[in-house]
């Protein structure tokens, strides 16, 4: 056996050629791929994990302006409730308060119907015994009564003051007026009595006035001095009428 | 044919029968540990067996060396 | 019957004084399909890799992890070596599959080409890694007694790296010639499968070999990492 030293020596030049081939052609543009890829692969990384920290900041961001947003609603909610509050309040006192009028309201007017009723009543009271007193009176003889009635008169003159009387005296001419007419022998005794109460009187005019019922009384244009059953009969109605107001108050 | 052709042939198929008992051997021992291996890990299967296949073929070397031996005798006899 | 030498390789021509043998023609012509394939494959790389172009990568990324594994180095400066190491030894191994071509792997001159190629590249890159003082005082690790044995194991250790390939190769296609002689079709078609996994099994190995050897050169701690380093010879 022997060795071939010109194949040993070729051989190894050729592998020697076919190492630096291989490196040029193969080795080193496959790795620089690899190497760009991964380099690229890194960027991309790299790039990515930045945009996901950017959206992580801005949904961060979102997240704090929703909360604003979220308080603000809160706050304004709990103004509208306060101003709604505020609102039902004044609404409610407005609605006592034109509660309170209408019950016033009705009080008045119950008060009203009752006076008005009572006043009916006592109208009615009045003539029913206007009438009653009539009636009664239509039993005895009418000179009596006149005669009674202008004794009262008289007696109700002597009662009057120096003054009030002088005061009558000077209002004018004098009117006497008698639910029936008088007798001209009345006539004469009145004007006679009359003229001794209040002596600077003229002579006395008598008319007939059928509502006093019984009773004389004596007008002047500027007083009159009441002196009726009429007269009572208004005085007591009246009077009945104070007592049931005092009751009600 | 003298003797030296003789001896060479003997020789040649000594080393061949040297080189593949012995080799047999090796190789039957790392085929019984590779399996040993094997069965305690199966998860470890294909590290083994892929050391297995490079220890076999160096294994194999050596009756590669016999073999290598054996046709020097015969065909590059420096002595015939 | 008689064989033709296996040991022998014949010259086909000459160029000058120079004569061509059989392997060395078989090698250029692997030289050229390896070129030109390589640079057609390379020749438009894209971003996004087209299927040739994903395979590709993988078989460089595949051999750069086991450098970057094995040597624990960056694996940029040796890859060019150790990958036109493995790819030329698995296209030279398989090329027996071509009907009349003989692998040029089988024959002792090239495997002893590769073998002095690896053997200079540890010296070279353990230089380089090192410096010269530093790459000689790992001969003397563990102790200054074992320094020629470190120093014979560098040879040894080439030579077996170079018998184990050639002795692979040849007995390989010796042996599908011996059975193709004598049965002739579809016999020897296992024996040829058993042929392309022994020589891809040989270029792992050789590459794998070389790393090493040059990854021990590089790294501080001398001449015997852990691993594979156990040659047998």
């Amino acid at each position: 056996m022997r060795i071939d030293w010109w194949t040993l020596a070729l051989q190894a030049v050729n592998v020697l050629i076919l190492v630096w081939l291989l490196g040029r052609f193969l080795f080193r543009p496959v790795m620089d791929a690899i190497a760009a890829r991964q380099a690229s692969a890194q960027a991309l990384l790299d790039e990515a994990r930045e945009a996901k920290d950017r959206a992580q900041a801005e949904a961060q961001a979102l997240k704090t302006q929703n909360d604003g947003f979220v308080a603000d609603a809160a706050a304004r909610r709990a103004e509208i409730r306060t101003e709604a509050e505020a609102e039902r309040q004044r609404l409610l006192a407005q609605a006592r308060l034109e509660a309170d009028a209408v019950v016033e309201q009705g009080h008045a007017a119950i008060d009203a119907e009752r006076g008005r009723v009572a006043a009916q009543w006592r109208e009615k009271a009045a003539s029913l015994a206007a009438s009653m007193a009539g009636t009664l009176l239509a039993r005895l003889p009418p000179e009596q009564t006149v005669q009674a009635m202008v004794d009262a008169l008289k007696a109700r003159l002597g009662d009057l003051s120096e003054a009030d009387r002088r005061s009558l005296a000077a209002a004018g001419p004098v009117t006497v007026a008698t639910p029936a007419p008088l007798t001209a022998d009345l006539q004469t005794q009145v004007a006679r009595a009359l003229g001794e109460i209040l002596p600077d009187t003229a002579t006395p005019i008598f008319a007939v006035d059928p509502d006093l019922i019984a009773g004389a009384e004596l007008r002047t244009p500027h007083a009159v001095v009441r002196n009726s059953w009429r007269a009572d009969l208004d005085a007591m109605v009246e009077s009945l009428n104070e007592d049931n107001h005092a009751r009600i108050a | 044919m003298n003797w030296i052709h003789l001896a060479s042939i003997l020789g040649a198929a000594f080393a061949i029968s040297i080189g593949a008992i012995a080799p047999a051997l090796g190789q039957g021992r790392a085929v019984a540990a590779a399996m040993d291996a094997i069965a305690r890990q199966p998860e470890a299967a294909n590290t083994v067996s892929r050391t297995l296949f490079v220890g076999l073929a160096m294994i194999e070397t050596m009756a590669i060396y016999c073999l290598v031996i054996a046709l020097l005798l015969l065909f590059a006899n420096p002595f015939a | 019957m008689k064989f033709a030498s296996p040991l022998e390789s014949h010259v086909l021509f000459a160029i000058g004084p120079v004569p061509i043998s059989q392997p060395v023609a078989t090698t250029w012509g692997i030289m050229a399909f390896l070129t030109i394939g390589s640079w057609l494959l390379t020749r438009r790389l894209a971003f996004r890799p087209t299927r040739a172009q994903a395979a590709l990568e993988l078989v460089v990324e595949t051999i750069a992890g086991q450098i970057r594994e094995t040597m624990e180095a960056e694996p940029r400066r040796y890859l060019p070596l150790i990958g036109t190491l493995f790819l030329f030894l698995l296209v030279a191994n398989w090329s027996s599959l071509i009907p009349g071509v003989e692998p040029p792997t089988a024959t002792l001159e090239t495997d002893a080409a590769l073998a002095l190629i690896v053997f200079g590249a540890t010296l070279w890159f353990g230089v380089r890694a090192l410096g010269p003082r530093a790459y000689l005082a790992t001969f003397a690790r563990p102790s200054i007694l074992l320094a020629p044995l470190n120093i014979v194991e560098l040879f040894t250790r080439s030579f077996s790296l170079m018998v184990r390939l050639f002795g692979n190769v040849m007995s390989g296609v010796f042996m599908i010639g011996v059975v193709l002689s004598l049965a002739g079709l579809l016999v020897p078609i296992p024996l040829m499968a058993l042929e392309m996994l022994t020589g891809a099994v040989q270029a792992y190995i050789f590459g794998a070999l070389a790393m090493v050897f040059i990854g021990s050169a590089i790294s501080e701690n001398g001449a015997r990492p852990p691993s594979k380093q156990e040659s047998p010879a």
